[in-house]
This record gives C-alpha cells, sequence and structure tokens, in this order.
C-alpha cells in the first residue's frame, strides 16, 4: 500500500505542466516595457502626458515613433480585455489619435466616467439607462487607449480617470470626495547594487561596471508615505467596499519589473503586497560572461493604482 | 425452512464412565486410586438436524428436550436416552438424530475414553429465510375473461409452469430480480413481457390474451394480433437507457470498485477532463445533467476531483442514465438524467463491509434489527492527503489540489406488511479542495479554494395494492457551495446557501385493458441565499473565452441576495399496449408552474431601499415514447420530449446576472435500434437531436441595460448518434463497447453564428470489460480514445502596460481543440474466502501505456509558446474490501 502511495505520490507530483516559463525581463527585440501617465489620474477634459519605455532590444537609445490612440469604445461584458474588439480590431471610430511621438498629450474624453466609468450610459431613446461599468479592486475607473511601435506587440495603457463612487450612499459619496487624493506616479528613489558587505546607490542612468558573471544584487526602493501628503511610495486611499458599502482605507501593493538587454535576472518581478510595509525589493542580476559588452538595465515600479516610476542603468563587463 | 437448533449444555458424568470401564480388582486392600480426569472433552463434529414434528409445527410448539448420550472411545453415540421429555413426538425425533450424531471422542488421563454426556436439543420454530421469490398468477381469454388452460408460462431462468383448468399458474423459487416472461401455448404465439421480483416476496401477474377462436378457419393468420396485457407495465421507463447493476458495475476498471463511477463510460457520456468529475452528456453542460437518487435530486453525483461518487457502493442497487427523451417522472434539467437506486434494507442477518485504498477509507453494514425492521449504515473519509504528506513534506497542496471529502448515509426500513414498506433516509456529502501559490510577484500569488457539502433526508413510502403501485417520497435537504479566491490582489467569492424541500409521489397501475398509468407529483422548492463578488467573468462560463490560467480580469463588483424557487410538477403517463404488447406507445405529459423570487431586481443604490422581483413561468412539457418489438430479437424505439430548465439562483443577481432571467427549453427527439444478437449480447443504436432554446448567455451588448447582464437569447442543438454492443453479466464475462458521434452547437445571440460549444467532443469511444477467470479471479480492462473538448485559439497577444503583463487576443471562438485523449487501464481482483466472511483485494493500473494525455492547452507568459497540459502518468491504485 505504501509502495502504491509512494508512485502515485510522484506520479502526481510529477504532473505533468509543459515549461514555457518566459523570461520575460529579457529583452531582445523591440518592445514597449512601460508606459507612464503625467499625472496617472485626471478628470474627464484634463490633459496628461503619455510616455512609453521602448526599447529595439538593444542598449542604444531608439528612435522609432509611437502611435498613440485612446479608446473610445466600450468592451462587452464578456471581452476578456479592456480593450473593446472595435479598438483592436481599429473599427472606425473606436479610436481617438493622440498622435505619434515617444510622448505624447492628450485630453482624456468628457465622457469617459460615463463610457469606462459609474456613470450609466445612456441608452436609446425610450431605454433606460445602461449599466456602469465595474470598478478594479482599488476603486478605479480607466481610460484604456493603445500605442503601436514597429516591431513590437502593441501595449495597452490605461489613464486613471476621477470618477464619482458607483452605489454608494450620499454620505459615503461625501466621504470619499473629502478624502481622496488623486494618485501621484510612483519614484524609484533609490537603486542600489550590492556586492558582498557592500552596497553602492546608483544614479538614474548611471553606468556601472561589473565582473563577466558577476552576481550582482540589485535593490530598488521607494519612499516611505504619511496619511497626509502626496507621495511617491505606497499611498493610503480611501475606497468603497463593494460588498459592504462602505468606504475603507486602503494602501497601494507596489510591484517591480527587473528588465534586461543582457545577463540574467533571476525574477522578472517582485513587489509588496498592499499589507506589507517594507519599501524595497531586491533580486539578482548576473552580468554576460563576455568582456566589454554593455547592457542596459530598467526598473519599473508600478504602484496599484496604475501610477508607473521608471529608473534605468547600465552595466559594462569589465575591467 | 424452518430448522431446529441445537445446543450442548453439559459434559459431564465423569463418575458414570467408570462401571463402563473393566476395571480388575484390587489384590490387596489398595491405597484410594486417583480419580481419572477429563483432558480433553468429547465435540460434536456432525450434527444431524432432527425432523420437526409436522403436527407440532402446525401448531407452532417449541420445545427442549435433554438426552443422556452414550458415547464410545471412538465418538460414536452408542445409546440416546430421554430425561427431560417434551411430548413423545418430540423425544423420539431428538433421540433419533441424535443417535446419528459424531463426536471427536473424549480423552481422560490424555487417552480416548467412553464418556456419558447430558445433550439439550431444542427445537425452535425460526422465520423462513427467503432468497427467492414466488410467481403465481392467471392468464385470462381477454374477451371472455374467461380463464386459459394449457398456456405455459416460462422464466429467462428456465423455470416454466402450465396454467390450469382455472388458468392459473405458479412457479416458486424465483431468483430475485428482472425477468423475461413468454407466454406460449398452441394456440398462441410466443408473447413477451418482463417482471422485477424481490427475494421473500410473491408476484401476483394477470395475463389477458386476446385468443383466436378455437379452430376457427383462419386461426393461424390471425396470429399477429395477438394482445397480451399485463398488470405491470413492462415497458422500461426510458427508451434510451443505460443501467447497470451494482455488481456488475463495481468490477469494471476505472471505477476502483464505485458503482457510480461507471456513468463516466457509459454511452452518451463525454470524457471528462482529469480531477473535474464533470457529466458532459449528448453535449449538455454539466449543470444541465440531473441526478436523482430514490427520486430524491442530489446537486452532483461525484465528489470534488471526480475520485469517487458520493453514494456508498454498499447501498446502491443500481445506476442507469439516461441521455434524453426521457419520460414525464422527470424534468428540471435540459441534459440527461443519471438515476440511482439504492439497495432494498431486506438482509435476514448483518452484512458489512470495510473498504481501504489510496484514496480514501469505507466501511458500511446493513442489518435486520427487530422483526420487519432494518437498518443500513455507511461512511467513507478520504485520506489521499494524508497518505501524500510523508513524500511531499506536507506542501503537496501548495503544488497540485488534493480532493478532501467524506460521506455518510444511513437508512431504517420497515415492512408495514407484504406488500408495503416505508424508509427513513439521510445522506450527506462534503468536499474540500485547496490550493495556494505563493510568489514574490503579488500579483502572481494564487489562492483557490472550493468547498461543497450537501445534505439529504428523505422518507420512501411504497405500497402495492392489487397490481397497482403508490409512492410518496418526501424529502429536505440543503446544500452548500462556497468558491473563493484571489488571483493577486483581485478576490473572489461565490457562496450559495440552499435550504430544499421536496415531494415526489406516484402512482402506478392498470387503467384498463392494455392501457397502464403513472400519474404523479414532483414538487420542490428551494431558498437560496447568494453572496458573491469578484469579476463578473470569474467564474467562467460557458462561452466566455479564455486561456487556462489566465489572470481574471480585475473589474469587481459585490451582490447579496436571495431567491426562492419553486416548482409543483404534475406529471402523468399512459403506456399503450398494441398489437399484443409488440407495440408500446406511452404519451405523457408534465405541467411545470415555476415562481421565482428574487429579492433584488436593480443593483443597490445608496440609501434606496430594495425592490424585489417575482416570475411565474408556465413549462408545458409533452413527452412520447414508443417502441415497436418489429421481431424477437429486434425492437424500434423513437421518443420526444421537451424540457426546461429553470435559472440557476447564482444566475439570478441584478449585479452578476439578471434577476428577471426566464426558464431555458430543450427538445429532445430520437430513434432507435436495439438488436438482440445473442441472449446477452445486444447492440443498440441511436440517433438523436436536441434543440436548445432561451439559454442563458453573457449579455453581449456593450452597454447593457442595468441588471442585465446576462440573457436568455442563447440557443444551441446537439445532434449525433451513439452506438452501444452490450455484454450482460453471463458466462463471466460482461461489459460494453460504445461509440458516440456527437456535434454540439451553441448560438450567442439570435443573429450570431452557431459555434461548437465548450463540451463539444466528437468522437467518445469507450470499451470496458471484465471476465471472471474463476477461483475468486476477476480481471478487466477499459480502453478509452475521445476527441478533445474545443478551446479558443490565442492568435497574438497585447502588452498591458498597467499590469505589466500579456493580454492574449483570442481568435474565432473554440475553433481549436485540445489535442484526442487514449488510455487504457487494467484491474485486477482477486477474492479470498476468509473464516469470516471475503476479501477482495484488487489493484487498477490506470494509463498502462503511459501516455501522455493532453488534458489541457496553456501559453507562455507573452503567448508565444503554446504547450499542452498532460494527464497523470501510470498510475497504481490498490485496495482492498472485506465483507462480512
Amino acid at each position: 500500500m505504501l509502495l502504491a502511495a509512494l508512485g502515485s505520490a510522484l506520479s502526481l507530483s510529477g504532473a505533468c505542466k509543459p515549461s514555457l516559463d518566459e523570461d520575460l525581463s529579457h529583452v531582445d527585440g523591440p518592445r514597449i516595457l512601460a508606459v507612464q501617465a503625467e499625472p496617472p489620474e485626471a478628470k474627464p477634459g484634463e490633459m496628461v502626458k503619455l510616455r512609453a519605455l521602448y526599447t529595439d532590444g538593444t542598449a542604444a537609445a531608439p528612435t522609432t515613433d509611437l502611435g498613440w490612440s485612446f479608446c473610445v469604445v466600450r468592451p462587452a461584458l464578456a471581452e476578456p480585455t479592456a480593450l473593446s474588439a472595435a479598438c483592436l480590431e481599429g473599427a472606425a471610430g473606436a479610436l481617438l489619435p493622440l498622435g505619434s511621438a515617444p510622448e505624447v498629450h492628450g485630453v482624456v474624453p468628457a465622457d469617459a466616467c460615463r463610457l469606462f466609468g459609474p456613470d450609466r450610459p445612456l441608452g436609446k431613446p425610450g431605454e433606460p439607462a445602461g449599466r456602469a461599468a465595474d470598478p478594479d479592486v482599488t476603486g478605479g475607473y480607466y481610460q484604456p487607449g493603445i500605442v503601436r511601435a514597429s516591431g513590437a506587440d502593441d501595449a495597452l495603457f490605461e489613464v486613471r480617470v476621477r470618477c464619482g463612487l458607483a452605489g454608494a450612499t450620499q454620505e459615503s459619496v461625501a466621504a470619499f470626495e473629502r478624502t481622496y487624493r488623486s494618485n501621484t506616479n510612483p519614484t524609484v528613489s533609490d537603486v542600489a547594487i550590492v556586492r558582498g558587505d557592500r552596497e553602492g546607490a546608483v544614479a538614474d542612468g548611471a553606468e556601472i561596471v561589473a565582473l563577466p558573471g558577476e552576481v550582482l544584487t540589485v535593490r530598488a526602493g521607494w519612499p516611505a508615505c504619511t496619511d497626509d501628503a502626496a507621495c511617491g511610495g505606497a499611498e493610503r486611499y480611501p475606497a468603497l467596499d463593494a460588498a459592504a458599502r462602505v468606504l475603507v482605507t486602503r494602501r497601494e501593493s507596489m510591484r517591480v519589473s527587473w528588465l534586461a538587454t543582457r545577463g540574467k535576472f533571476a525574477s522578472s518581478r517582485s513587489g509588496r503586497a498592499e499589507d506589507d510595509q517594507a519599501t524595497s525589493v531586491d533580486t539578482t542580476w548576473v552580468a554576460p560572461a563576455e568582456r566589454g559588452v554593455s547592457a542596459a538595465l530598467w526598473i519599473v515600479l508600478r504602484d496599484a493604482r496604475g501610477g508607473t516610476g521608471i529608473r534605468s542603468l547600465r552595466v559594462r563587463t569589465g575591467p | 425452512m424452518r430448522r431446529a437448533s441445537f445446543s450442548l449444555v453439559l459434559v459431564l458424568a465423569l463418575t458414570a464412565t467408570a462401571p463402563l470401564r473393566a476395571q480388575p480388582a484390587p489384590p490387596r486392600a489398595p491405597a484410594p486410586a486417583p480419580a481419572p480426569v477429563l483432558t480433553k472433552p468429547p465435540k460434536l463434529t456432525r450434527f444431524v438436524d432432527a425432523e420437526y414434528p409436522a403436527s407440532e409445527k402446525a401448531r407452532g410448539r417449541t420445545a427442549v428436550v435433554v438426552l443422556r448420550l452414550t458415547l464410545d472411545a471412538a465418538g460414536s453415540v452408542q445409546d440416546a436416552s430421554v430425561t427431560e421429555s417434551a411430548g413423545a413426538e418430540f423425544d423420539a425425533a431428538a433421540v433419533a438424530a441424535a443417535r446419528r450424531f459424531v463426536f471427536e471422542p473424549a480423552e481422560i488421563d490424555g487417552k480416548p475414553s467412553p464418556i456419558r454426556i447430558l445433550y439439550r436439543y431444542e427445537f425452535t420454530l425460526q422465520p423462513e429465510v427467503q432468497a427467492t421469490a414466488i410467481f403465481e398468477g392467471v392468464v385470462k381469454d381477454r374477451s371472455t375473461q374467461g380463464p386459459l388452460e394449457g398456456v405455459t408460462v416460462a422464466l429467462d431462468s428456465g423455470q416454466q409452469a402450465v396454467t390450469d383448468a382455472a388458468g392459473k399458474f405458479r412457479i416458486t423459487d424465483v431468483p430475485p430480480g428482472k425477468h423475461a416472461i413468454t407466454l406460449s401455448g398452441d394456440r398462441l404465439t410466443a408473447l413477451r413481457t418482463e417482471e422485477s421480483f424481490d427475494a421473500g416476496k410473491k408476484l401476483d401477474a394477470t395475463y389477458e390474451v386476446q385468443a383466436p377462436a378455437a379452430a376457427a378457419p383462419g386461426a393461424a393468420a390471425d396470429q399477429d394480433d395477438l394482445e397480451i396485457v399485463v398488470t405491470a407495465p413492462a415497458l422500461d421507463k426510458h427508451v434510451v437507457a443505460t443501467q447497470v447493476t451494482a455488481e456488475e458495475g463495481k468490477r469494471l476498471p476505472g471505477t476502483q470498485g464505485d458503482v457510480l463511477k461507471v456513468v463516466e463510460s457509459m454511452p452518451g457520456v463525454a470524457r471528462s477532463q482529469v480531477g473535474s468529475g464533470q457529466l458532459v452528456v449528448w453535449g449538455a453542460a454539466p449543470e444541465d445533467t440531473r441526478v436523482y437518487v430514490d427520486g430524491v435530486r442530489l446537486p452532483r453525483l461525484y465528489h470534488g476531483g471526480g475520485l469517487r461518487s458520493v453514494v456508498a457502493t454498499e447501498l446502491v442497487d443500481s445506476v442507469e442514465l439516461a441521455p434524453g427523451g426521457y419520460g414525464a417522472s422527470y424534468g428540471r434539467g435540459l441534459g440527461g438524467l443519471v438515476t440511482v437506486r439504492t439497495r432494498r434494507a431486506d438482509e435476514t442477518a448483518p452484512h458489512a463491509t470495510v473498504g481501504l485504498d489510496l484514496l480514501d477509507a469505507s466501511a458500511a453494514v446493513r442489518t435486520p434489527i427487530a422483526n420487519g425492521v432494518h437498518v443500513a449504515i455507511a461512511a467513507r473519509r478520504s485520506h489521499l492527503h494524508s497518505v501524500l504528506e510523508p513524500f511531499t513534506n506536507g506542501d503537496a497542496e501548495d503544488f497540485f489540489p488534493i480532493p478532501r471529502y467524506y460521506d455518510g448515509q444511513a437508512r431504517v426500513a420497515l415492512d408495514l406488511g407484504p406488500h408495503e414498506r416505508i424508509d427513513l433516509t439521510g445522506m450527506l456529502s462534503s468536499d474540500r479542495i485547496s490550493r495556494t501559490v505563493a510568489s514574490s510577484d503579488p500579483l502572481l500569488a494564487k489562492r483557490d479554494t472550493r468547498e461543497t457539502s450537501f445534505q439529504r433526508i428523505y422518507a420512501r413510502w411504497e405500497k402495492d395494492v392489487d397490481g397497482a403501485n403508490v409512492s410518496v417520497v418526501p424529502w429536505f435537504g440543503h446544500d452548500e457551495n462556497t468558491l473563493e479566491n484571489a488571483f493577486g490582489d483581485v478576490p473572489t467569492l461565490v457562496t450559495s446557501k440552499s435550504t430544499l424541500y421536496g415531494l415526489r409521489t406516484a402512482w402506478h397501475g392498470k387503467a384498463a385493458e392494455a392501457v397502464s398509468v403513472t400519474v404523479g407529483l414532483d414538487a420542490e422548492v428551494a431558498d437560496t441565499r447568494v453572496t458573491r463578488n469578484g469579476s463578473l467573468t470569474n467564474p467562467a462560463r460557458e462561452g466566455d473565452v479564455r486561456t487556462f490560467g489566465q489572470l481574471p480580469p480585475d473589474r469587481v463588483n459585490a451582490d447579496t441576495w436571495k431567491v426562492v424557487t419553486a416548482g409543483l410538477a404534475p406529471f402523468g403517463e399512459l403506456d399503450v399496449a398494441l398489437w399484443g404488447g409488440k407495440v408500446h406507445v406511452v404519451p405523457g405529459l408534465r405541467i411545470d408552474p415555476y415562481f421565482v423570487s428574487v429579492s433584488r431586481r436593480t443593483p443597490i443604490e445608496g440609501d434606496t431601499p430594495s425592490a424585489g422581483a417575482f416570475r411565474e413561468d408556465l413549462a408545458i412539457e409533452p413527452r412520447l415514447a414508443m417502441r415497436w418489438a418489429a421481431s424477437s430479437r429486434l425492437d424500434l424505439r423513437a421518443a420526444y420530449g421537451r424540457y426546461h430548465q429553470p435559472a440557476a439562483p447564482e444566475d439570478l443577481s441584478a449585479v452578476f446576472g439578471n434577476p428577471s432571467l426566464a426558464t431555458s427549453a430543450a427538445d429532445h427527439v430520437l430513434v432507435g435500434s436495439a438488436v438482440r444478437l445473442l441472449e446477452k449480447t445486444s447492440l443498440e443504436t441511436t440517433a438523436f437531436h436536441v434543440w436548445q432554446s432561451d439559454l442563458i448567455v453573457r449579455n453581449p451588448a456593450t452597454s447593457p441595460l442595468l441588471a442585465e447582464a446576462l440573457s436568455g437569447i442563447g440557443s444551441g442543438r446537439s445532434f449525433g448518434v451513439q452506438m452501444l454492443l452490450r455484454q450482460t453479466l453471463a458466462s463471466h464475462v460482461s461489459g460494453w463497447i460504445s461509440y458516440a458521434i456527437v456535434r454540439s452547437e451553441r448560438r450567442d445571440a439570435p443573429d450570431a453564428a452557431l459555434r461548437p460549444s465548450d463540451y463539444d467532443q466528437s468522437h467518445v469511444l469507450t470499451a470496458v470489460g471484465t471476465w471472471d477467470l474463476g477461483k475468486g479471479f476477476d480481471v478487466g480492462a477499459r480502453v478509452r480514445f475521445a476527441t478533445g473538448f474545443p478551446r479558443t485559439p490565442v492568435v497574438r497577444a497585447l502588452y498591458d502596460a498597467r499590469h505589466d503583463t500579456y493580454t492574449p487576443v483570442f481568435g474565432a471562438t473554440n475553433s481549436d481543440r485540445i489535442p484526442a485523449f487514449f488510455q487504457i487501464d487494467l484491474r485486477g481482483s482477486k477474492r479470498f474466502t476468509l473464516p469470516r466472511g471475503e476479501l477482495e483485494a484488487y489493484v487498477e493500473l490506470q494509463n498502462v501505456t503511459n501516455r501522455e494525455n493532453p488534458e489541457e492547452i496553456v501559453y507562455s507568459a507573452n503567448y508565444r509558446d503554446k504547450g499542452i497540459i498532460t494527464g497523470l502518468p501510470i498510475l497504481p491504485v490498490i485496495g482492498a474490501r472485506w465483507t462480512l
């Protein structure tokens, strides 16, 4: 019986999933790595600046222009993405072009809260208003858009839209308006390279030298936030608890994406959950084995409300 | 047969033995000789039943006769005399029997010696133990109502009797179970019908036969017009159904001794994914197929993961699957029907079973506790998680979900008379599957827990009255389901708690010559409270496009609502026998008014009080079944039925569903044939077409109206052919080969194109069989081939900059498929006779070819690479079952 159990256990634990692990931290071709909106949260009618972190897969600065559009067609309930099929297919009138440049400015459509937010869409004449969109887990609503770059996968970006609360009591709405502070982009305030016992800070865009095949610990940090000021770290914010229908105070979770054109990160993403008070994460990066090569590294910090912060550095294998 | 019993009450009289020994006189005044010592008492090795005096037996008298037996040194009875009399007849019978006893000799001082003992012989009248049934009745001329003499009534067991001048016949010692009955005679062509016999019961039948005028010219030409009218109708309940007895089912490979697992191998059932336990019948969604035990609806047939059924095999008599076109007694489901009949608690002695294997441990007891009162109890509990723990450092569930389950059943059965009984039964079942995947990335941390449980209590009262049968089954139940998971910071919680009340009544008897009737009532009320929060599309439903492991959308909402659903369905069915019973036409009608009350018509809006919604639907469901015995070997069959299914309470949310959903409907049409190739071998072929309408689907509008996230605008169809070549349990071999070719399609909106449904499995081939090798050895094999279920292909991916993930862009819905599945399972078992009971040890080797069977399609994180999750490799399951 025990042998049978053992055999079965091994059989079961040997189950049976193919290895399809894609190292998303390794950048070896044209790719959009991040999109940053400034500010990351805006009201309908307000202007935002959109910037994409794009690379052609080398350490050199890319020159390709990017094509930006807002999507102005709401996806059906069963559609699996925030971007409707009409926008994916480029249907007439579905996209609102914003321009072609590494950075563009766009005005959040005036009806964003009706299309993608808590305001119920107007029905046909004689019909009642439709169903409002559901918020994300932070209570936010987003204006979707698409950015295209030559040779790279299209990227979906979303700008958080400052809308009201759906289904809340007047009291909750008033409290929300009184206490809610629009999101700000997080800041990668500290990047440090740890070699053994030594830890050295690295400035944004700086170049460091590593031995071929050297294992470096890369640490990224963000500011600790207090409750009463905008902050580049994990901010607190009020949100409507959809089940209890009361306002609760939440704290942003933070996620860091590690990206490099050469070498290898131990993991492509790290993060701190909502209840994790730590203000930094780290991972290891193994330098390329060849001498005299240069690698571009990017550290992208995202908060739970759609904010993005970006840092970069270069590593040259030496001496 | 009544038997006398005995007991040995005294072994003694050493002093009495002394005179028997030839002791020479001592030469001189001796010292006292040591007393002889009985070192071994005599032991009765051959007991002879005394003949119970007939006159005393007739008077119901019992008695005790005390005998003095004189045994010689070989253990033979030399003399028997009465020391306590019970009357001349008892005394004589006891002495006669005792003289034929044989003992193992007594030993005195270590040597075989003669001895004299007292023996108490008890004459006790015990209730007769009837293991067989009695079949008697009368055969009449339908026209004259006069008796028909000389008609041979024969059973398929070979027993037969010829009617006397009064048209009466009697056959004793009929083995219990269903038997084919043949009536034949000089003036009759052979007519066939079928009867069920219960051990210890007598079946009275009246057959009315339309006989031609004796010796009339042209009589032979008219023989086709002969008609048999049977008091109990012979037509099976369903035109197309596969029934397997517990004895046959538990020996089949793939069941691990669990008879209800055999449903997975029945024709018309798709091969579901490993660990899902879903029943996909004729392309219908699993939730469209209904499961009933003794007429009481259960929420599921299998525990989570599909490893075991929820009813102990020891309490199951048979299981039947009707994939479609079933009669008016059942409804409220668009798909198939699984009916489980439990074993009657009528044991004359205690029976116990204990089972143990890799998955779980089980025990069952069935016993009489008083005259006419029987009890049956069974329980089962999984221990797979405990078995695996030593080999996986206790973290096995971090990698793959391990089902934890238990179930139990208890029954008290009372015989209220020879044709009346009542059973009180309780059932419970519980399941839990949990899995946690930790990750340094909060977005990729996963937690998934599913818990389900149900309880049922029901009473079943049955009475046979003048050839009719009436049954009443009131029942009460509670269902509870919880799905709780979190993908990253996207939570999902769905809980539903239902309290159920049901009543099923039926009267079944003869209304006129050639017409038997079933009428009844099927009522069910469900009071359900549902809480849900999370993403609208998690859990997914049929037609949702997604990939395995895909993160759910992070748009969330929440709702809590209450649903009361009531259905009160009177039903009726006629069985009209035509042309001597060669043709049976069974029209039926079921009228099912549904009442649905939902606590909230629209989502919560601030402080606005909630308004409820009430809906009433009337479902008229005609049913028709026909069977024509075209020859003694060929049956032709056809059936039509209309079926309705109310919306699930989980779909009636103002936020996630639609409180105003109406019932969905389906029309089943099927035609088929059954050819008896050999006495126990048949080939059944059935073609079917099912149309489904008003199916509940996601609202396709980009801006659906409030509280209309779901809409009843879907439709679908399933059609195909299934074949079954079956050898029923005989000649040590049983099993079947089934093949089905099925197409199942859905239309998500009236103007949308048809697409393959999620449950479309084009080809399913199953061969399953067992062979009794004798000397307690059984071997069996199961071979399965099945087309994979459809999946929606990913044509490219979109980088999601907010989440730093990739989002798939899909091609045409369900235009791809999981590759085909092929597996061979073997089973071997050996039964050992023990001093007490029987031990059966078995080993099942699943997937003996160690084939890497595709179970699911997966993609890499950026959807550039595609792979296949394969099922379990070769898997041995060893178990043992002890039965008393």
